[in-house]
């Protein structure tokens, strides 16, 4: 059912033994990136070492700005968890950055709304909440593509606007807050903020949450009969319905459990980092999701390091701009070009080139 | 095989439109093709008639450069070609039809009519001179089509419709077609045949394959009668009947093994009174409301197998859907051991034993992607030992995959390997396996020898009769007729969806058994 | 099946490669300023600019303001760095910092998301003197621009006034009506409302004034609907305050052959024959002075400076080659009473709101 699962399965027909091969040709996208990004960099007279150096330094020269790489880190380290799930059961959710908006939405609306419960008990309800968001604003597309067999790529593809419309309707309407001219809710209370992970760095504790969410991914793909009719699911579909799988189970619980991913995510950047919700404020976290679970072949382990390296990749190009002219397309040209590899997926077109080659 | 064919071919009018010499085709150890012969002559309707597998379409794409044969020639107008790919076909006057029409959805029929040699002017595209060309093709086939609408929209006979104007736009002076009268309702059959009527007698070629003996006749100046592989015949369609199409195509009767023989090793007791298995008025409809299966009533008594013959693409597969659960049939019911699963989906009538060996394990029977123990743990990892609320214990998947491994002597390296690391024979030891151990009241095999070799043919026969033997009922469908004799009590014959005929195991009339495969016999005259 | 897949895939392709390309790749920022021949000296200020959400190249606020830091560039001779981001509402806060550690001497920061956090850092980091848009932000060492926005809506309701009363101007009709349309209902956008029905009735106490509100600042076909009301209504000027559903204003009114008044930037030029003028926002104003003061030594910070209309902060823009002279030495008259303190504009923000505008 899934192109990309399937299609990069049969391009591995040595699967033993071929651990650091395959691990080796993950990292061609990346490669690739850079020589296109240092190509940019020398027909527009940089130096691309110097360049790079700069990068890395903005990225990664001390733990505030670690830290703040990590924060960028965070955010599509869930979409990417999220977006990977759905790939892994064979439903190609791209409606990750919707549910990111509801349940952003959501944990704002708790934070500025129950203004004094208690920490703990308004921190369990903004997520909470923005959980339940965002699995039902995935629910919807999951139920036509299990009932109806309704294109979901569409369907959600499609909700992502009317997330995105619908929150900033609420956020310039209803939800305005007092005195701003500027579309953005109120702040929410301090209480439900997360704490800085590596003050005075960017990075909360929401970053935690996130790797306990890939780790939760593994155990759950590795580990349980869930996890098992998932894989089973997107990998050989028709075998998993004729062993007494429920398609229809698995693609509905697939959605929801990426969409509660999602929408946890928007809950983490804005009790973590924004304190509250402000219109239009994802730069895209679940397209980049989409990439970030690509790249790291839709495993846990594989998104945590896609993740880091747009984490780096973002908080990097903004830092470096204070000391050097650098045009923000540089950024486009490398996120860009890892992509298109990701995409193209290099491993598939490795058999034929050995052979050429042999 | 040289069967006692007293019809051979007549002398075949000089003027050969397309001459096959000695082309052989084989995929690894399967030979497809073997020294075929075939001429066509111009402006006739020539048929290749076979049962499937028997390497009809491998030849026609052998002809329309999608498969380069291993040896012989192709020769088009007296002339050899070296038929490299399609486009080379094309060139040479040559256009196929295959089976699932080949039209871009989203284009309007009169985009896909020109797609690729748009007529223009000036460089742009002339949509009127496009519309005027198009609307003579459609009144030289006597055909009305709306085209503009998106292609999509419009019913499977007049998408087949347009994939032939297709190649008369092309001009294609041969054309081929693949099995074209399976996805067709029989009042568009016979439109086809109006068409493919008139299209000779302007003097075009038309190569027609198919497996239904009645519609063969009905078309066909001549045909050939391809089995295993290799050319049985060529006869003129006035100077046969379907009776003897059929006996060339299916062959001689293998000899049903009785009560002596391999099958003797396994004791056969009688099949105890209670049913295993029942069908009962089941109708499933298709696309378009064609009928395919129609008022099915069938059933497996405990300890019996019941065979059920017929070519492919005659209900079979709606037939296990409805068994297994994988889909409703409407109207109609179906029992288990006496108990209404009609509405059971498929995991409820696996736990009340319902096994199941896949025509296509490697679809339905095993998932390629993952390890060993992902393909053997399916009907099982839900429950304990291998699984307690929810999670899975990996020591006990990796000791039942081991068991498995070894009770049916599977040579693998291990649970965690690569399914995908499993020759045939021992990745089908393993689907049966896992299947048959599971209690099971009911086996549903479908095919089940197909792509394995003698050493594990002998082991899927030897599993089912033991199952017989222990009280299981099976309902067997196959192709291979030798499979059917050997082991089945009763063979029932499925032919467009409805049960034909049934035969005991002691009175086959391999003649009357054909013919109703075929459909040269209805079930209506055979009683 | 493998045909829907494929083509799924395909959009999932495209998609994906849109996600890398946002924002939307503008023109890209000419970077020539810094780099000026002889421009750098050791005694060089140091400048960050933060741009805001939306970047360099969305033609309006970020633009504007990237105007006045290469002039201050070109005339003084300053080093300036500016930052951008996609994700610059998450990461404003940790740049702001960064530029801090970085030791520039002046951070100018146009991204409104950060005010909070910029109360935090700027004590920090005492060295820096940092100037924030639009919102007074409180800090020893920050300075926030303000503009009279007020007062530049009321000079163009005046000029709307006049011109919604004279039937020889192509366009108008014999009825006294004429609308604002707000993105927002809050007192932020209200500011200008409130000052255009003000100016609109001190020329004119017959003209009706029609108000609306988008409740979406990107949008442009709400703008076009609201606009497109007003026109049924009878309206044949509308000043627009919302942003980029302003923009559905502009076509609207160049749609159906009437007049808008743009806002921030001079809108002129998108539509030159429905544009009656623009109210102008001068940020180039603000960034421009930012600079000047500090290297004057009176960028003291702990100070809202307010861009009037005596300071040229607000003014009209290019204004419809056929609007009569003497509505525009009308418009001029008005503009020397508010500069006078003859004339006081209703501020909303400080005063609340009018008998004339409910809340």
């Amino acid at each position: 059912m899934s192109v990309h699962a399937s299609a990069e399965r049969v391009a591995r027909p040595r699967v033993v033994g071929g651990h650091l091969e395959r691990t080796l040709w993950t990292l061609v996208p990346f490669g690739a990136a850079l020589l296109a990004g240092a190509l940019v960099l020398l027909l527009s007279g940089r130096d691309p070492l110097v360049t790079y150096a700069l990068l890395v330094e903005q990225a990664f020269g001390g733990h505030i700005a670690i830290g703040n790489t990590l924060a960028q880190t965070t955010p599509v380290l869930f979409t990417g968890l999220a977006t990977a799930l759905a790939f892994r059961a064979g439903v190609f959710n791209v409606g990750v950055e919707g549910s990111l908006y509801l349940g952003a939405f959501a944990a704002a609306w708790v934070g500025f709304t129950f203004v004094g419960a208690p920490g703990p008990l308004l921190l369990l309800g903004a997520f909470g909440t923005a959980g339940l968001a965002g699995a039902a604003w995935s629910f919807l597309p999951g139920l036509l593509r299990a009932r109806w067999r309704v294109d979901e790529v569409v369907t959600t593809l499609m909700l992502n606007f009317v997330a995105i419309n619908l929150t900033s309707y609420l956020v310039n309407g209803p939800f305005l807050a007092v005195g701003t001219a500027n579309s953005m809710s109120p702040l929410v209370d301090p209480a439900a903020r997360l704490g800085s992970l590596i003050p005075p760095s960017q990075v909360s504790i929401g970053f935690v949450l996130a790797l306990g969410m890939a780790l939760g991914f593994g155990v759950v793909f590795g580990f349980t009969a869930l996890g098992y009719e998932l894989r089973v699911s997107g990998t050989s579909p028709r075998f998993a319905a004729a062993s007494g799988i429920s398609i229809f189970r698995v693609i509905v619980v697939a959605m929801l459990i990426s969409g509660l991913i999602a929408g946890i995510a928007g809950a983490v950047q804005v009790l973590g980092v924004n304190g509250r919700f402000i219109d239009r404020f994802s730069p895209g976290y679940g397209f980049t999701g989409i990439a970030a679970a690509l790249l790291g072949r839709n495993t846990a382990l594989g998104c945590v390091l896609a993740a880091l390296f747009f984490g780096a990749l973002s908080n990097g190009s903004a830092m470096m701009q204070l000391f050097t002219d650098i045009p923000l397309d540089l950024v486009n040209v490398l996120s860009g070009t890892v992509m298109i590899f990701a995409v193209l997926d290099v491993a598939r077109l490795r058999p034929r080139r050995l052979r050429e080659a042999g | 095989m040289t069967a006692d064919i007293a019809i051979t071919s007549r002398s075949v009018p000089a003027a050969a439109h397309l001459r096959l010499e000695g082309i052989t085709k084989r995929f690894g150890s399967v030979v497809a093709n073997e020294g075929v012969d075939l001429k066509v002559a111009a402006g006739t309707i020539h048929a290749v008639v076979g049962e499937n597998g028997a390497g009809k379409t491998t030849l026609m794409r052998i002809v329309y450069g999608l498969e380069r044969p291993d040896a012989g020639s192709v020769e088009v107008n007296g002339a050899r070609v070296e038929m490299r790919s399609p486009q080379v076909a094309i060139a040479h006057g040559i256009g196929m039809v295959q089976q699932h029409v080949q039209l871009i959805s989203g284009l309007t029929a009169l985009e896909n009519l020109v797609l690729g040699r748009e007529p223009s002017r000036l460089g742009a595209f002339n949509a009127a001179a496009a519309r005027r060309q198009a609307g003579e093709l459609a009144d030289r086939l006597h055909t009305r089509i709306d085209w503009y609408a998106p292609v999509e929209r419009l019913s499977v006979g007049h998408r087949q419709r347009l994939e032939i104007m297709r190649l008369l736009y092309r001009d294609a002076g041969l054309l081929i077609f693949d099995e074209p009268t399976t996805v067709l309702t029989p009042g568009e059959v016979d439109d086809l045949f109006a068409v493919l009527r008139s299209l000779a007698a302007d003097g075009r070629t038309i190569l027609f394959i198919s497996h239904k003996l009645r519609e063969v006749l009905a078309i066909a100046e001549r045909v050939t009668v391809m089995r295993r592989g290799r050319v049985v015949a060529t006869v003129e369609s006035r100077g046969t009947d379907a009776g003897q199409l059929a006996r060339l195509m299916i062959g001689e009767a293998p000899e049903p093994v009785r009560a002596t023989g391999e099958g003797a090793t396994v004791a056969r007791r009688p099949p105890r009174d209670e049913a295993a298995l029942a069908l009962e008025g089941c109708a499933v409809d298709g696309p378009g409301g064609r009928r395919l299966l129609d008022g099915i009533d069938l059933a497996v008594r405990a300890g019996e197998i019941v065979g059920v013959a017929g070519i492919e693409g005659n209900g079979q597969r709606e037939l296990i859907d409805i068994v297994l659960g994988m889909r409703r049939p409407r109207p109609g019911r179906v029992t288990l051991g006496g108990r209404d699963v009609t509405h059971s989906g498929v995991r409820a009538r696996r736990r009340l034993g319902i096994s199941y060996i896949p025509e296509d394990r490697n679809v339905e029977g095993a998932d390629l992607a993952g390890s060993i123990s992902t393909t053997a743990i399916c009907l099982r990892y839900d429950r304990p030992p291998l699984s307690r609320a929810g999670i899975l214990s990996l020591g006990s998947v990796r000791a039942f995959t081991r068991g498995l491994i070894e009770r049916f002597g599977i040579v693998a390296a291990g649970p965690d390997a690569p399914m995908r690391s499993l020759s045939g024979g021992n990745a089908q030891r393993l689907v049966v396996g896992r299947e048959i151990d599971a209690s099971s009241r009911c086996v549903l095999a479908a095919h089940p020898t197909r792509g394995v070799d003698v050493k594990g043919i002998a082991f899927i026969h030897e599993q089912l009769l033991r199952l017989r033997g222990e009280g299981t009922g099976i309902l067997l469908i196959s192709e291979e007729l030798a499979e059917l004799f050997r082991l089945a009590d009763r063979i029932v014959v499925l032919y467009e969806g409805q049960i034909v005929g049934e035969f005991a195991r002691d009175a086959v009339d391999i003649d009357h058994l054909s013919r109703l495969m075929t459909g040269v016999e209805t079930g209506g005259a055979a009683a | 099946m493998l045909r829907v897949r494929l083509s799924a895939f395909l959009a999932l392709l495209v998609l994906v490669l849109a996600a890398c390309g946002q924002p939307a790749p503008s023109p890209a920022p000419t970077q020539a300023g810094g780099e000026t021949p002889g421009a750098t000296s050791a005694a060089a200020l140091r400048v960050a600019m933060i741009i805001a959400q939306g970047g360099l190249g969305d033609q309006s606020y970020n633009d504007l303001a990237n105007e006045g830091l290469t002039r201050a560039e070109q005339e003084f001779g300053i080093e300036a760095q500016r930052v951008e981001s996609p994700d610059i509402v998450s990461q404003g806060e940790a740049v702001l910092r960064q530029a801090g550690t970085a030791d520039f001497d002046v951070v100018i920061d146009l991204e409104w998301s950060t005010a909070e956090a910029l109360t935090v850092i700027a004590p920090e980091f005492a060295d820096t003197r940092w100037t924030f848009m639009n919102f007074p932000v409180n800090g020893d060492n920050v300075t926030s621009f303000v503009f009279a926005e007020h007062e530049g809506s009321y000079l163009a309701g005046a000029l709307a006034a006049l011109v919604t009363s004279d039937t020889a101007i192509p366009g108008i009709n014999p009825e006294k009506v004429i609308g604002v349309i707000g993105g927002t209902k809050s007192t932020g956008i209200d500011k200008f409302l409130v000052g255009f029905i003000q100016g609109a009735r001190d020329v004119d106490p017959d003209v009706e004034v029609l108000t609306s509100y988008t409740n979406d600042f990107g949008d442009a076909a709400k703008g076009q609907q609201a606009a497109e009301a007003m026109f049924e209504q009878g309206a044949d000027i509308v000043f627009q305050v919302a942003g980029g559903a302003g923009l559905g204003v502009i076509q609207a009114a160049a749609d159906a052959g009437v007049y808008a008044i743009g806002v921030d930037t001079d809108q002129s030029s998108i539509a030159p024959a429905a544009v009656l003028t623009s109210m102008i926002k001068r940020t180039d104003l603000a960034v421009y002075e930012s600079v000047k003061r500090a290297i004057e030594g009176t960028l003291s910070g702990g100070e809202t400076v307010n861009l009037d209309l005596a300071a040229g902060g607000v003014e009209l823009g290019t204004i419809h080659p056929s609007v009569p002279q003497e509505y525009l030495d009308r418009v001029d008259e008005l503009r020397q009473q508010i500069v006078s303190g003859q004339i006081k504009v209703w501020n909303v923000i400080e005063q609340g709101y009018p008998d004339f505008l409910s809340e």
